[in-house]
């Protein structure tokens, strides 16, 4: 990972700027940077949030989208949570908040189910419900959740101690992305390099994507021969 | 190099002819003020032929003078800290000929000061701040600072700067001394053409 202001600073020597220029450089870098964590480079991270007695847990600070949001089993995966939107922090029964901490072990799991239903227990296994809460940055559990932790996969906007970076192999992408916006609303700049710019931006992006998401040869030969199936005929 | 008051006496003796006497015609304030605007025409053609030299926009950095320990202030209506900007500068329309550092402008633990235009303030503030950066902006004499500046002084490093003590000694190229004397002597010189060295009250050209 390199800083987006040594990107700027690649830039900057391109331009014989300094100083001045900076600013103003920097502050355009910053939205390429944004843009590629969206599409290209947003880092997955996976982190375990401490659920707290209002049933609630706290998103990170840099958490753009999520993934996954579950709980560990004891084999070690992620036993995912049922999404239900409609969940909310307001309760007006206080039977649903607890002040003291309790959990279940992995045991439970089996007979865990929050269908009522009289015909079945149908093929969802749902070990809880979760609902992500943009406006108060949390993550809303059901009143039934009984897990201490959950565990949350999500895009991260790549900020590392508190310093935006970005992955090396998108940082020629982010510079075209810097000379193209820099020269979009310069005078004298004629309306065929910035077509130039902006093309050169796309094709970066996409040398970008693939070099980071280049599929590798162990994956696909892992792919292919598990999709083989064999049967004895009869 | 030569100082202001240098150049000065050079044009004054010229313009006596020798020696300069007590009933000389023209006075060291009077020169002083052509020369410094002389100086200034210099500094200006020096930038403009650097730009041209190249794609570089910051001019000439042999004509930079470094001011040491300029106390940082703090405005009181406002509470902004500020510093004076110590010499006088030619109009280079842009904030890239004044640079504020810490003593060592290299060094990776310093705080790094970036200049904005005053339209960049707005537009900033309309942004997150720039981690690690205490921008500044010009307004009239004064150096203003965006962020939390700790230090009771810095350095200032000024290009195409005139200074206030005429005894410094000048950045000038030294190819642009005699284009200073010249120009001066072009600016007098309707009161040279009616000159009375023998001081009998007719002109002598």
């Amino acid at each position: 990972m390199i800083q987006v202001s040594e990107v700027v600073g690649w830039f900057l020597d391109e331009i014989n700027g300094g100083k001045a220029e900076f600013a103003r450089a920097y502050r355009i870098a910053i939205r390429g940077w944004r843009e590629l964590n969206w599409d290209v480079t947003g880092s997955l991270k996976t982190t375990s949030l401490e659920v707290d007695c209002d049933l609630t847990a706290k998103l990170p600070d840099d958490f753009l989208n999520h993934i996954s949001i579950g709980v560990v089993n004891s084999n070690g995966k992620i036993a995912t949570l049922t999404r239900n939107d409609r969940l909310t922090m307001e309760c007006s029964d206080d039977e649903y908040f607890s002040s003291e901490e309790w959990y279940m072990n992995d045991s439970n799991l089996s007979i865990l189910t929050a269908s009522r239903s009289s015909l079945g227990i149908g093929s969802n296994n749902n070990i809880g419900e979760y609902r992500v809460d943009r406006g108060s940055n949390r993550i809303i559990l059901n009143p039934d959740f009984c897990y201490r932790d959950v565990v949350l996969e999500y895009v991260s906007n790549g900020q590392e101690e508190g310093r935006e970076c970005i992955n090396e192999l998108a940082s020629e992408a982010l510079l075209a992305y810097l000379r193209w916006k820099w020269h979009v609303a310069k005078k004298g700049v004629n309306r065929g390099d910035k077509l130039d710019y902006r093309s050169e931006y796309y094709n970066q992006k996409r040398l970008a994507k693939y070099r980071i998401r280049k599929p590798k040869l162990q994956e696909m030969n892992q792919a292919s021969r598990e999709n083989t199936k064999q049967g004895i005929k009869s | 190099m030569s100082s202001v008051k240098m150049l000065v006496s050079a044009i004054h003796r010229r313009l006596s002819n020798g020696d300069v006497t007590d009933d000389s015609r023209f006075t060291y304030r009077e020169l002083r003020l052509h020369v410094r605007s002389q100086i200034g025409v210099a500094l200006k053609r020096n930038f403009y032929e650097a730009l041209n030299a190249d794609d570089f926009r910051y001019g000439d950095d042999s004509v930079t003078t470094t001011y040491t320990d300029v106390p940082v202030l703090t405005e009181q209506r406002t509470g902004l800290k500020y510093l004076e900007i110590p010499a006088q500068t030619v109009s280079l329309g842009t904030m890239r000929g004044i640079d504020v550092h810490d003593s060592n402008p290299i060094s990776k633990y310093n705080t790094t000061f970036i200049p904005v235009r005053n339209e960049e303030v707005f537009v900033g503030s309309l942004q997150p701040n720039i981690p690690c950066i205490v921008e500044y902006f010009r307004k009239g004499t004064k150096l203003y600072f965006k962020g939390v500046v700790d230090q009771e002084a810095l350095d200032v490093t000024q290009k195409y700067s005139l200074p206030t003590n005429d005894d410094v000694e000048l950045n000038l190229p030294p190819e642009y001394e005699d284009l200073v004397i010249a120009g001066v002597l072009e600016l007098l010189a309707p009161k040279l053409a009616n000159r009375d060295t023998q001081n009998d009250g007719t002109p002598e050209d």
